[in-house]
Protein backbone atom coordinates (compact mmCIF):
# COMPACT_ATOMS: atom_id res chain seq x y z
CA UNK A 1 0.00 0.00 0.00
CA UNK A 2 1.38 3.45 -0.74
CA UNK A 3 -0.74 5.16 1.48
CA UNK A 4 -2.26 6.94 -0.98
CA UNK A 5 -6.68 7.68 0.25
CA UNK A 6 -8.79 5.20 -2.09
CA UNK A 7 -10.41 7.32 -4.94
CA UNK A 8 -14.14 6.93 -3.77
CA UNK A 9 -14.74 6.90 0.01
CA UNK A 10 -18.09 6.24 1.66
CA UNK A 11 -17.77 6.10 5.54
CA UNK A 12 -21.21 5.37 7.52
CA UNK A 13 -23.14 7.72 5.25
CA UNK A 14 -26.75 8.11 5.77
CA UNK A 15 -28.93 10.39 3.64
CA UNK A 16 -32.79 10.64 4.97
CA UNK A 17 -35.33 13.35 3.33
CA UNK A 18 -37.69 13.70 6.41
CA UNK A 19 -39.03 10.30 7.41
CA UNK A 20 -37.33 8.36 4.72
CA UNK A 21 -34.01 6.89 4.64
CA UNK A 22 -32.33 6.72 1.14
CA UNK A 23 -28.93 5.71 2.83
CA UNK A 24 -28.12 4.40 5.89
CA UNK A 25 -24.97 3.63 7.67
CA UNK A 26 -22.89 2.54 4.18
CA UNK A 27 -19.26 2.37 4.05
CA UNK A 28 -17.26 0.92 0.87
CA UNK A 29 -14.22 1.91 -0.52
CA UNK A 30 -13.56 1.68 -4.36
CA UNK A 31 -10.03 2.14 -6.03
CA UNK A 32 -8.63 1.92 -9.84
CA UNK A 33 -11.17 -1.11 -11.84
CA UNK A 34 -14.43 -0.84 -12.31
CA UNK A 35 -16.67 -1.26 -9.14
CA UNK A 36 -20.73 -1.73 -9.67
CA UNK A 37 -23.31 -0.45 -7.17
CA UNK A 38 -26.02 -3.07 -7.84
CA UNK A 39 -29.44 -2.62 -6.54
CA UNK A 40 -33.13 -2.57 -7.19
CA UNK A 41 -34.64 0.52 -8.38
CA UNK A 42 -35.44 2.59 -5.03
CA UNK A 43 -32.63 1.18 -3.40
CA UNK A 44 -30.49 4.60 -2.86
CA UNK A 45 -28.05 3.98 -5.68
CA UNK A 46 -28.99 7.57 -7.25
CA UNK A 47 -28.77 8.77 -3.84
CA UNK A 48 -25.10 7.47 -2.90
CA UNK A 49 -23.74 8.64 -6.70
CA UNK A 50 -25.19 12.19 -5.52
CA UNK A 51 -23.20 11.98 -2.27
CA UNK A 52 -20.45 11.07 -3.88
CA UNK A 53 -20.43 13.59 -6.92
CA UNK A 54 -20.96 16.02 -4.38
CA UNK A 55 -24.14 17.32 -5.81
CA UNK A 56 -25.84 16.19 -2.75
CA UNK A 57 -24.91 16.73 1.10
CA UNK A 58 -24.86 13.39 3.85
CA UNK A 59 -27.19 13.42 6.67
CA UNK A 60 -24.46 11.96 8.52
CA UNK A 61 -21.19 10.67 7.88
CA UNK A 62 -19.24 11.18 5.05
CA UNK A 63 -17.88 10.85 1.34
CA UNK A 64 -14.68 11.27 -0.43
CA UNK A 65 -12.97 11.50 -3.29
CA UNK A 66 -9.13 11.59 -3.84
CA UNK A 67 -9.12 12.06 -0.45
CA UNK A 68 -10.90 15.40 -0.55
CA UNK A 69 -14.67 16.09 0.72
CA UNK A 70 -16.37 16.47 -2.78
CA UNK A 71 -19.52 18.66 -1.39
CA UNK A 72 -18.88 22.74 -2.48
CA UNK A 73 -15.20 21.58 -3.63
CA UNK A 74 -15.95 22.86 -7.79
CA UNK A 75 -12.29 22.23 -8.47
CA UNK A 76 -12.36 18.36 -7.55
CA UNK A 77 -14.34 17.95 -11.07
CA UNK A 78 -11.30 18.45 -12.94
CA UNK A 79 -9.89 14.97 -12.34
CA UNK A 80 -13.91 13.69 -11.81
CA UNK A 81 -16.57 13.35 -14.25
CA UNK A 82 -20.46 12.44 -13.71
CA UNK A 83 -22.69 10.91 -15.51
CA UNK A 84 -26.04 11.68 -14.16
CA UNK A 85 -29.26 9.46 -14.42
CA UNK A 86 -31.41 12.01 -15.53
CA UNK A 87 -31.03 13.74 -18.93
CA UNK A 88 -28.33 16.64 -18.55
CA UNK A 89 -28.10 17.27 -22.36
CA UNK A 90 -29.00 20.82 -23.90
CA UNK A 91 -31.19 19.48 -26.71
CA UNK A 92 -30.65 22.66 -29.12
CA UNK A 93 -26.75 21.53 -29.09
CA UNK A 94 -25.28 19.00 -31.31
CA UNK A 95 -23.38 16.24 -29.88
CA UNK A 96 -20.21 18.55 -30.63
CA UNK A 97 -21.38 21.21 -29.52
CA UNK A 98 -22.19 19.53 -26.44
CA UNK A 99 -18.85 17.58 -25.82
CA UNK A 100 -16.80 20.69 -26.71
CA UNK A 101 -18.50 23.03 -24.38
CA UNK A 102 -18.37 20.15 -21.53
CA UNK A 103 -14.52 20.45 -22.69
CA UNK A 104 -14.24 24.66 -22.46
CA UNK A 105 -15.85 24.16 -18.97
CA UNK A 106 -13.50 21.78 -17.79
CA UNK A 107 -10.79 24.28 -19.17
CA UNK A 108 -9.31 22.32 -21.37
CA UNK A 109 -6.60 23.78 -23.22
CA UNK A 110 -7.60 22.68 -26.50
CA UNK A 111 -11.20 21.80 -26.61
CA UNK A 112 -12.23 20.81 -30.15
CA UNK A 113 -9.66 18.10 -30.46
CA UNK A 114 -10.30 16.99 -26.99
CA UNK A 115 -14.41 16.64 -28.18
CA UNK A 116 -13.10 15.02 -31.19
CA UNK A 117 -11.41 12.39 -29.16
CA UNK A 118 -14.42 11.66 -26.44
CA UNK A 119 -16.98 11.71 -29.39
CA UNK A 120 -14.77 9.04 -31.24
CA UNK A 121 -14.02 6.88 -28.09
CA UNK A 122 -18.25 6.57 -27.39
CA UNK A 123 -18.42 5.79 -31.53
CA UNK A 124 -20.58 8.81 -31.83
CA UNK A 125 -18.75 10.17 -35.02
CA UNK A 126 -21.62 9.51 -37.50
CA UNK A 127 -24.19 11.59 -35.17
CA UNK A 128 -22.41 14.33 -34.19
CA UNK A 129 -23.40 17.57 -36.24
CA UNK A 130 -26.99 16.62 -35.46
CA UNK A 131 -29.30 18.25 -32.67
CA UNK A 132 -28.99 16.65 -28.97
CA UNK A 133 -33.16 16.86 -29.68
CA UNK A 134 -32.98 14.22 -32.57
CA UNK A 135 -30.73 11.68 -30.74
CA UNK A 136 -32.38 8.18 -29.37
CA UNK A 137 -31.83 7.08 -25.37
CA UNK A 138 -28.86 5.28 -26.57
CA UNK A 139 -27.46 7.80 -28.12
CA UNK A 140 -27.82 10.55 -25.87
CA UNK A 141 -26.23 8.59 -23.20
CA UNK A 142 -23.37 7.99 -25.21
CA UNK A 143 -22.81 11.46 -25.76
CA UNK A 144 -23.34 12.28 -22.13
CA UNK A 145 -20.88 10.01 -21.15
CA UNK A 146 -18.63 11.51 -23.82
CA UNK A 147 -18.76 14.97 -22.07
CA UNK A 148 -17.88 13.37 -18.56
CA UNK A 149 -14.71 11.86 -20.25
CA UNK A 150 -13.61 14.93 -22.40
CA UNK A 151 -11.18 15.85 -19.71
CA UNK A 152 -10.15 12.53 -19.11
CA UNK A 153 -11.05 12.24 -15.53
CA UNK A 154 -8.83 9.73 -12.67
CA UNK A 155 -12.68 9.40 -11.48
CA UNK A 156 -15.95 8.64 -13.40
CA UNK A 157 -19.40 7.82 -11.89
CA UNK A 158 -21.87 6.43 -13.91
CA UNK A 159 -25.84 6.12 -12.96
CA UNK A 160 -27.07 3.37 -15.13
CA UNK A 161 -25.37 4.36 -17.99
CA UNK A 162 -27.06 1.25 -19.93
CA UNK A 163 -30.41 2.48 -19.51
CA UNK A 164 -31.88 2.71 -22.87
CA UNK A 165 -29.03 1.50 -24.82
CA UNK A 166 -28.86 -1.75 -27.25
CA UNK A 167 -26.84 -4.70 -27.09
CA UNK A 168 -23.95 -3.57 -28.92
CA UNK A 169 -24.26 0.04 -27.73
CA UNK A 170 -23.84 -1.62 -24.56
CA UNK A 171 -20.74 -3.64 -25.57
CA UNK A 172 -18.71 -0.84 -26.90
CA UNK A 173 -19.59 1.21 -23.50
CA UNK A 174 -18.40 -2.20 -21.57
CA UNK A 175 -15.20 -1.92 -24.00
CA UNK A 176 -14.61 1.83 -23.21
CA UNK A 177 -15.45 1.67 -19.10
CA UNK A 178 -12.56 -1.48 -19.43
CA UNK A 179 -10.00 0.77 -20.87
CA UNK A 180 -10.21 3.25 -19.07
CA UNK A 181 -9.99 0.93 -15.90
CA UNK A 182 -6.77 -0.43 -17.53
CA UNK A 183 -5.39 3.21 -17.73
CA UNK A 184 -5.80 2.90 -14.11
CA UNK A 185 -8.99 5.05 -13.53
CA UNK A 186 -11.55 3.99 -10.73
CA UNK A 187 -14.76 3.76 -12.14
CA UNK A 188 -18.11 3.55 -10.07
CA UNK A 189 -21.15 1.76 -12.69
CA UNK A 190 -24.52 1.55 -10.76
CA UNK A 191 -27.12 -0.72 -12.22
CA UNK A 192 -30.09 -2.64 -10.78
CA UNK A 193 -29.23 -5.75 -13.20
CA UNK A 194 -26.49 -8.21 -12.21
CA UNK A 195 -26.06 -9.29 -15.63
CA UNK A 196 -25.47 -6.26 -17.42
CA UNK A 197 -22.11 -5.38 -14.90
CA UNK A 198 -21.20 -8.93 -13.73
CA UNK A 199 -18.86 -9.52 -16.15
CA UNK A 200 -17.73 -5.94 -16.37
CA UNK A 201 -16.88 -5.17 -12.86
CA UNK A 202 -14.57 -6.11 -10.25
CA UNK A 203 -16.01 -5.22 -7.65
CA UNK A 204 -19.82 -5.40 -6.87
CA UNK A 205 -21.27 -3.04 -3.95
CA UNK A 206 -25.08 -4.53 -3.47
CA UNK A 207 -26.92 -1.74 -1.79
CA UNK A 208 -30.87 -2.31 -1.09
CA UNK A 209 -33.32 -0.11 0.99
CA UNK A 210 -30.44 2.30 1.66
CA UNK A 211 -28.56 -0.37 3.62
CA UNK A 212 -25.15 -2.08 2.33
CA UNK A 213 -25.87 -5.76 1.68
CA UNK A 214 -22.48 -7.60 0.13
CA UNK A 215 -19.56 -6.48 -1.31
CA UNK A 216 -17.49 -8.61 -3.23
CA UNK A 217 -16.39 -9.95 -7.05
CA UNK A 218 -19.25 -11.40 -8.85
CA UNK A 219 -18.63 -14.68 -8.09
CA UNK A 220 -19.21 -14.13 -4.46
CA UNK A 221 -22.23 -12.48 -4.76
CA UNK A 222 -23.41 -15.44 -7.08
CA UNK A 223 -22.16 -17.84 -4.49
CA UNK A 224 -24.82 -16.24 -1.83
CA UNK A 225 -27.25 -15.77 -3.75
CA UNK A 226 -27.16 -19.30 -4.80
CA UNK A 227 -26.60 -20.65 -1.11
CA UNK A 228 -29.60 -18.48 0.14
CA UNK A 229 -32.29 -20.42 1.22
CA UNK A 230 -35.42 -21.21 -1.85
CA UNK A 231 -38.99 -20.86 -0.88
CA UNK A 232 -41.29 -22.85 -3.15
CA UNK A 233 -44.65 -23.43 -3.41
CA UNK A 234 -45.81 -26.86 -4.21
CA UNK A 235 -49.67 -27.58 -5.46
CA UNK A 236 -50.63 -31.26 -4.60
CA UNK A 237 -53.69 -33.88 -4.19
CA UNK A 238 -52.54 -34.63 -0.92
CA UNK A 239 -50.78 -31.86 0.54
CA UNK A 240 -50.52 -32.74 4.38
CA UNK A 241 -49.15 -36.35 3.66
CA UNK A 242 -46.59 -34.71 0.88
CA UNK A 243 -45.74 -32.35 4.04
CA UNK A 244 -44.93 -35.68 6.47
CA UNK A 245 -42.75 -36.93 3.42
CA UNK A 246 -40.99 -33.99 3.14
CA UNK A 247 -40.04 -33.68 6.58
CA UNK A 248 -37.50 -35.96 5.68
CA UNK A 249 -35.45 -34.19 3.56
CA UNK A 250 -32.63 -32.70 5.55
CA UNK A 251 -32.19 -29.62 3.84
CA UNK A 252 -35.99 -28.78 4.36
CA UNK A 253 -35.72 -25.88 6.92
CA UNK A 254 -39.56 -25.31 7.01
CA UNK A 255 -42.88 -26.16 5.91
CA UNK A 256 -45.83 -24.35 5.95
CA UNK A 257 -50.22 -24.68 4.55
CA UNK A 258 -51.49 -21.81 2.47
CA UNK A 259 -54.87 -22.82 0.68
CA UNK A 260 -54.44 -26.35 -0.45
CA UNK A 261 -50.78 -25.51 -0.90
CA UNK A 262 -47.83 -26.47 0.90
CA UNK A 263 -44.62 -23.57 1.05
CA UNK A 264 -41.40 -24.49 1.90
CA UNK A 265 -37.91 -23.57 2.57
CA UNK A 266 -34.84 -25.12 1.34
CA UNK A 267 -31.00 -24.71 1.65
CA UNK A 268 -30.33 -27.11 -1.08
CA UNK A 269 -32.58 -26.64 -4.11
CA UNK A 270 -30.60 -29.98 -5.66
CA UNK A 271 -31.73 -32.00 -2.92
CA UNK A 272 -35.06 -31.26 -3.36
CA UNK A 273 -35.42 -32.01 -6.61
CA UNK A 274 -34.79 -35.70 -6.34
CA UNK A 275 -36.61 -35.91 -2.88
CA UNK A 276 -39.83 -34.48 -4.21
CA UNK A 277 -40.50 -37.23 -7.19
CA UNK A 278 -39.19 -40.18 -5.18
CA UNK A 279 -41.53 -39.15 -2.59
CA UNK A 280 -44.34 -38.22 -4.79
CA UNK A 281 -44.46 -41.81 -6.19
CA UNK A 282 -43.99 -43.88 -3.02
CA UNK A 283 -47.08 -41.94 -1.32
CA UNK A 284 -49.75 -42.02 -4.63
CA UNK A 285 -49.83 -38.12 -4.27
CA UNK A 286 -49.82 -36.15 -7.51
CA UNK A 287 -48.29 -32.96 -7.95
CA UNK A 288 -49.85 -30.54 -10.26
CA UNK A 289 -47.39 -27.70 -9.59
CA UNK A 290 -44.08 -26.71 -8.24
CA UNK A 291 -43.45 -22.88 -8.68
CA UNK A 292 -40.63 -21.02 -6.62
CA UNK A 293 -42.22 -18.20 -4.88
CA UNK A 294 -39.07 -15.54 -4.47
CA UNK A 295 -37.38 -15.31 -7.51
CA UNK A 296 -37.35 -12.00 -8.35
CA UNK A 297 -34.13 -9.82 -7.62
CA UNK A 298 -35.80 -8.02 -4.89
CA UNK A 299 -36.04 -10.96 -2.60
CA UNK A 300 -32.33 -12.02 -3.55
CA UNK A 301 -31.28 -8.61 -2.21
CA UNK A 302 -33.49 -8.88 1.32
CA UNK A 303 -31.99 -11.77 1.64
CA UNK A 304 -28.99 -10.39 1.54
CA UNK A 305 -29.42 -7.38 3.89
CA UNK A 306 -31.43 -9.90 6.23
CA UNK A 307 -28.54 -12.38 6.37
CA UNK B 1 -13.04 36.22 -21.52
CA UNK B 2 -11.30 32.97 -21.13
CA UNK B 3 -13.16 29.39 -22.47
CA UNK B 4 -15.17 28.67 -19.70
CA UNK B 5 -16.92 32.18 -19.31
CA UNK B 6 -17.35 31.93 -23.52
CA UNK B 7 -18.98 28.25 -22.96
CA UNK B 8 -21.33 29.39 -19.65
CA UNK B 9 -21.97 32.76 -22.26
CA UNK B 10 -22.72 30.73 -25.25
CA UNK B 11 -25.06 27.69 -23.27
CA UNK B 12 -27.17 30.85 -20.90
CA UNK B 13 -27.92 32.65 -24.33
CA UNK B 14 -28.53 29.78 -26.89
CA UNK B 15 -30.95 28.45 -23.43
CA UNK B 16 -32.46 31.97 -23.36
CA UNK B 17 -33.10 32.23 -27.19
CA UNK B 18 -34.77 29.06 -27.16
CA UNK B 19 -37.29 30.02 -24.93
CA UNK B 20 -40.93 30.35 -26.43
CA UNK B 21 -42.03 33.03 -23.15
CA UNK B 22 -39.35 35.64 -24.82
CA UNK B 23 -42.85 36.02 -27.29
CA UNK B 24 -44.32 36.90 -24.18
CA UNK B 25 -41.69 39.76 -22.89
CA UNK B 26 -41.52 41.54 -26.66
CA UNK B 27 -45.21 41.65 -26.42
CA UNK B 28 -44.95 43.40 -22.92
CA UNK B 29 -41.75 45.23 -24.24
CA UNK B 30 -44.83 47.00 -26.69
CA UNK B 31 -47.60 47.01 -24.41
CA UNK B 32 -46.55 50.59 -23.18
CA UNK B 33 -46.49 52.03 -26.71
CA UNK B 34 -49.46 50.57 -27.78
CA UNK B 35 -51.36 52.24 -24.62
CA UNK B 36 -49.44 55.74 -25.11
CA UNK B 37 -50.61 55.76 -29.06
CA UNK B 38 -54.60 55.05 -27.96
CA UNK B 39 -53.92 58.31 -25.01
CA UNK B 40 -52.20 60.05 -27.94
CA UNK B 41 -55.05 59.51 -30.12
CA UNK B 42 -57.98 60.53 -27.71
CA UNK B 43 -57.18 61.94 -24.36
CA UNK B 44 -54.08 64.49 -24.24
CA UNK B 45 -54.65 65.64 -20.76
CA UNK B 46 -52.34 66.98 -18.88
CA UNK B 47 -49.35 64.98 -20.68
CA UNK B 48 -47.09 65.03 -18.00
CA UNK B 49 -48.84 63.76 -15.10
CA UNK B 50 -50.60 61.12 -17.46
CA UNK B 51 -47.03 60.06 -18.33
CA UNK B 52 -45.75 60.19 -15.07
CA UNK B 53 -48.86 58.54 -13.21
CA UNK B 54 -50.32 56.52 -15.20
CA UNK B 55 -48.10 55.02 -18.35
CA UNK B 56 -44.34 54.99 -16.73
CA UNK B 57 -45.81 54.34 -12.86
CA UNK B 58 -48.69 52.36 -13.82
CA UNK B 59 -47.33 50.61 -16.47
CA UNK B 60 -43.76 50.46 -17.28
CA UNK B 61 -42.46 50.76 -13.39
CA UNK B 62 -45.31 48.71 -11.96
CA UNK B 63 -46.29 45.73 -14.48
CA UNK B 64 -43.73 45.45 -17.44
CA UNK B 65 -40.37 46.11 -15.26
CA UNK B 66 -41.24 42.90 -12.80
CA UNK B 67 -43.15 40.32 -15.35
CA UNK B 68 -40.20 40.74 -17.96
CA UNK B 69 -37.41 40.23 -15.28
CA UNK B 70 -39.30 37.33 -14.17
CA UNK B 71 -39.69 35.64 -17.60
CA UNK B 72 -36.24 36.24 -18.57
CA UNK B 73 -35.03 34.90 -15.33
CA UNK B 74 -37.04 32.11 -15.36
CA UNK B 75 -36.05 31.30 -18.93
CA UNK B 76 -32.54 31.48 -17.85
CA UNK B 77 -31.83 30.23 -14.27
CA UNK B 78 -35.12 28.82 -13.83
CA UNK B 79 -34.57 26.75 -17.14
CA UNK B 80 -30.89 25.47 -16.49
CA UNK B 81 -32.78 23.82 -13.10
CA UNK B 82 -36.11 22.88 -14.42
CA UNK B 83 -34.97 20.52 -17.15
CA UNK B 84 -31.66 19.43 -15.43
CA UNK B 85 -28.69 20.75 -17.15
CA UNK B 86 -28.08 23.05 -14.38
CA UNK B 87 -26.11 19.77 -13.24
CA UNK B 88 -23.82 19.86 -16.11
CA UNK B 89 -22.67 23.46 -15.13
CA UNK B 90 -22.29 22.11 -11.50
CA UNK B 91 -20.17 19.27 -12.16
CA UNK B 92 -17.44 21.12 -13.71
CA UNK B 93 -14.48 23.35 -11.60
CA UNK B 94 -16.29 26.72 -12.39
CA UNK B 95 -17.03 28.78 -9.49
CA UNK B 96 -21.33 29.30 -8.70
CA UNK B 97 -20.88 33.24 -8.88
CA UNK B 98 -19.76 32.88 -12.25
CA UNK B 99 -22.60 30.46 -13.59
CA UNK B 100 -24.77 32.55 -11.64
CA UNK B 101 -23.30 36.20 -13.00
CA UNK B 102 -24.05 34.76 -16.55
CA UNK B 103 -27.33 33.90 -16.35
CA UNK B 104 -28.04 36.82 -14.77
CA UNK B 105 -26.12 38.90 -17.76
CA UNK B 106 -27.92 36.78 -20.31
CA UNK B 107 -31.78 37.20 -18.84
CA UNK B 108 -30.32 40.75 -17.74
CA UNK B 109 -29.66 41.78 -21.38
CA UNK B 110 -33.14 40.49 -22.19
CA UNK B 111 -35.12 42.52 -19.39
CA UNK B 112 -33.43 45.74 -19.38
CA UNK B 113 -33.51 45.96 -23.32
CA UNK B 114 -37.12 45.65 -23.42
CA UNK B 115 -37.73 47.63 -20.61
CA UNK B 116 -35.52 50.30 -22.61
CA UNK B 117 -37.97 49.44 -25.25
CA UNK B 118 -41.00 50.34 -23.71
CA UNK B 119 -40.20 53.14 -21.67
CA UNK B 120 -38.14 55.04 -24.27
CA UNK B 121 -41.26 54.39 -27.05
CA UNK B 122 -44.27 54.95 -25.11
CA UNK B 123 -42.06 58.19 -23.47
CA UNK B 124 -41.83 59.36 -26.50
CA UNK B 125 -45.71 58.71 -28.12
CA UNK B 126 -47.05 60.14 -24.95
CA UNK B 127 -44.96 63.63 -25.28
CA UNK B 128 -45.73 63.95 -28.86
CA UNK B 129 -47.41 66.82 -28.58
CA UNK B 130 -45.63 68.55 -25.78
CA UNK B 131 -44.49 67.11 -21.93
CA UNK B 132 -41.64 66.40 -20.52
CA UNK B 133 -38.73 64.62 -22.19
CA UNK B 134 -36.27 64.96 -19.34
CA UNK B 135 -39.26 63.57 -17.46
CA UNK B 136 -38.98 60.51 -20.03
CA UNK B 137 -35.44 59.87 -19.73
CA UNK B 138 -35.70 59.98 -15.88
CA UNK B 139 -38.72 57.44 -15.70
CA UNK B 140 -36.37 55.51 -18.46
CA UNK B 141 -33.20 55.38 -16.01
CA UNK B 142 -35.57 54.08 -13.11
CA UNK B 143 -37.36 51.66 -15.11
CA UNK B 144 -34.39 50.02 -16.10
CA UNK B 145 -31.98 49.56 -12.69
CA UNK B 146 -35.68 48.37 -11.63
CA UNK B 147 -35.42 45.67 -14.65
CA UNK B 148 -32.20 44.53 -13.66
CA UNK B 149 -32.71 44.55 -10.00
CA UNK B 150 -35.70 42.79 -10.67
CA UNK B 151 -33.76 40.01 -12.80
CA UNK B 152 -31.38 39.30 -9.97
CA UNK B 153 -34.27 38.88 -7.07
CA UNK B 154 -36.06 36.45 -9.75
CA UNK B 155 -32.92 34.64 -10.49
CA UNK B 156 -32.33 33.85 -6.97
CA UNK B 157 -35.49 33.04 -6.47
CA UNK B 158 -35.73 30.49 -9.79
CA UNK B 159 -32.75 29.04 -8.05
CA UNK B 160 -34.19 28.63 -4.64
CA UNK B 161 -37.54 27.34 -5.78
CA UNK B 162 -39.46 25.51 -8.69
CA UNK B 163 -42.07 27.56 -8.03
CA UNK B 164 -40.52 30.53 -9.23
CA UNK B 165 -43.29 32.26 -11.43
CA UNK B 166 -45.67 31.93 -9.12
CA UNK B 167 -43.64 33.07 -6.33
CA UNK B 168 -42.43 35.85 -8.38
CA UNK B 169 -45.87 36.73 -9.74
CA UNK B 170 -47.76 36.87 -6.45
CA UNK B 171 -44.54 39.18 -4.68
CA UNK B 172 -45.36 41.76 -7.51
CA UNK B 173 -48.99 41.85 -7.03
CA UNK B 174 -48.76 41.55 -3.31
CA UNK B 175 -45.75 43.47 -2.43
CA UNK B 176 -45.08 45.72 -5.45
CA UNK B 177 -48.84 46.74 -6.00
CA UNK B 178 -50.88 46.32 -3.12
CA UNK B 179 -48.67 46.36 0.25
CA UNK B 180 -45.64 49.12 -1.14
CA UNK B 181 -48.66 51.49 -2.05
CA UNK B 182 -51.10 50.98 1.40
CA UNK B 183 -48.01 51.57 3.59
CA UNK B 184 -45.72 54.24 3.43
CA UNK B 185 -43.09 52.50 5.56
CA UNK B 186 -43.20 49.62 2.93
CA UNK B 187 -41.30 51.89 -0.10
CA UNK B 188 -37.68 51.64 2.13
CA UNK B 189 -38.45 47.84 0.86
CA UNK B 190 -39.71 48.06 -2.60
CA UNK B 191 -37.92 48.11 -5.77
CA UNK B 192 -41.14 49.89 -7.63
CA UNK B 193 -40.70 52.85 -5.69
CA UNK B 194 -36.66 52.58 -5.41
CA UNK B 195 -37.08 52.96 -8.95
CA UNK B 196 -39.77 56.03 -8.39
CA UNK B 197 -37.16 57.35 -6.33
CA UNK B 198 -34.59 57.79 -8.72
CA UNK B 199 -36.79 59.10 -11.41
CA UNK B 200 -37.96 61.25 -8.97
CA UNK B 201 -34.61 62.76 -8.27
CA UNK B 202 -33.32 62.72 -11.96
CA UNK B 203 -36.41 64.92 -13.25
CA UNK B 204 -38.63 67.61 -10.87
CA UNK B 205 -41.39 65.93 -11.72
CA UNK B 206 -45.10 67.10 -10.85
CA UNK B 207 -46.93 65.65 -7.98
CA UNK B 208 -47.53 62.45 -7.94
CA UNK B 209 -49.05 59.99 -5.44
CA UNK B 210 -45.60 58.89 -4.18
CA UNK B 211 -45.27 62.05 -2.74
CA UNK B 212 -42.54 61.36 0.03
CA UNK B 213 -39.30 61.44 -1.48
CA UNK B 214 -37.21 58.32 -1.30
CA UNK B 215 -33.79 59.32 -0.50
CA UNK B 216 -30.75 56.56 -0.69
CA UNK B 217 -32.73 55.30 -3.64
CA UNK B 218 -30.01 54.32 -6.21
CA UNK B 219 -28.07 52.85 -3.26
CA UNK B 220 -30.82 50.54 -1.90
CA UNK B 221 -31.44 49.27 -5.43
CA UNK B 222 -27.91 48.44 -5.60
CA UNK B 223 -27.94 46.91 -2.47
CA UNK B 224 -31.31 44.84 -3.73
CA UNK B 225 -29.59 43.82 -6.83
CA UNK B 226 -26.47 42.78 -4.72
CA UNK B 227 -28.81 41.06 -2.44
CA UNK B 228 -30.43 39.30 -5.49
CA UNK B 229 -27.06 37.80 -6.66
CA UNK B 230 -25.68 36.61 -3.43
CA UNK B 231 -28.97 34.51 -2.44
CA UNK B 232 -28.92 33.05 -6.12
CA UNK B 233 -25.09 32.41 -5.44
CA UNK B 234 -26.07 30.69 -2.04
CA UNK B 235 -28.89 28.77 -3.32
CA UNK B 236 -26.87 27.25 -6.19
CA UNK B 237 -24.05 26.40 -3.65
CA UNK B 238 -26.40 24.55 -1.79
CA UNK B 239 -28.50 22.75 -4.55
CA UNK B 240 -29.62 19.40 -3.53
CA UNK B 241 -29.91 16.92 -6.54
CA UNK B 242 -32.88 14.53 -5.23
CA UNK B 243 -32.58 10.92 -6.54
CA UNK B 244 -35.18 10.24 -9.57
CA UNK B 245 -37.39 7.87 -7.01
Amino acid sequence: MTGQPPALEARNVSRWYGNVVAVNGVSFAAGPGITALLGPNGAGKSTLLHMLAGLLAPSSGEVRVLGEIPRGNPGIYRRVGLVPERDTTYGFLTGRQYVRASAALFGLQEPDAAARRAIAAVGMEGAEDRPIATYSKGMRQRIKVAAAIVHEPEVLVLDEPFNGTDPAQRLALMDLFRRMATEGRTILISSHILEEVERLAEQIVVLYAGRLAAVGDFREIRRLMRDRPHTFTVRASDPRRLAACLVGDAAVRAIEFADDCVILRTTDFGSLTRFLPRAAKEHGIRIYELRPTDESLESVFAYLVGR
Amino acid sequence: MNGASGALWTLAVAQLAGRRRLWLVGLLSLLPAAVASVYLAVGRAEPERWTANVLMNGIVISAVAPLVALLAATAAMGSEIEEGTIVFLLTKPVARWRIVATELLAAGTVAVGAVAVAAAASGIIATWEGGSRQAVAAFLVGAVAASATYTAVFTALAALTSRALVVGLAYTFIWEWVVSSLFEGARWFSIRRYALGIADALAGLPPFRFDEPLPWAPALLAAALAGGFAAAVWALERYQLRGTQ
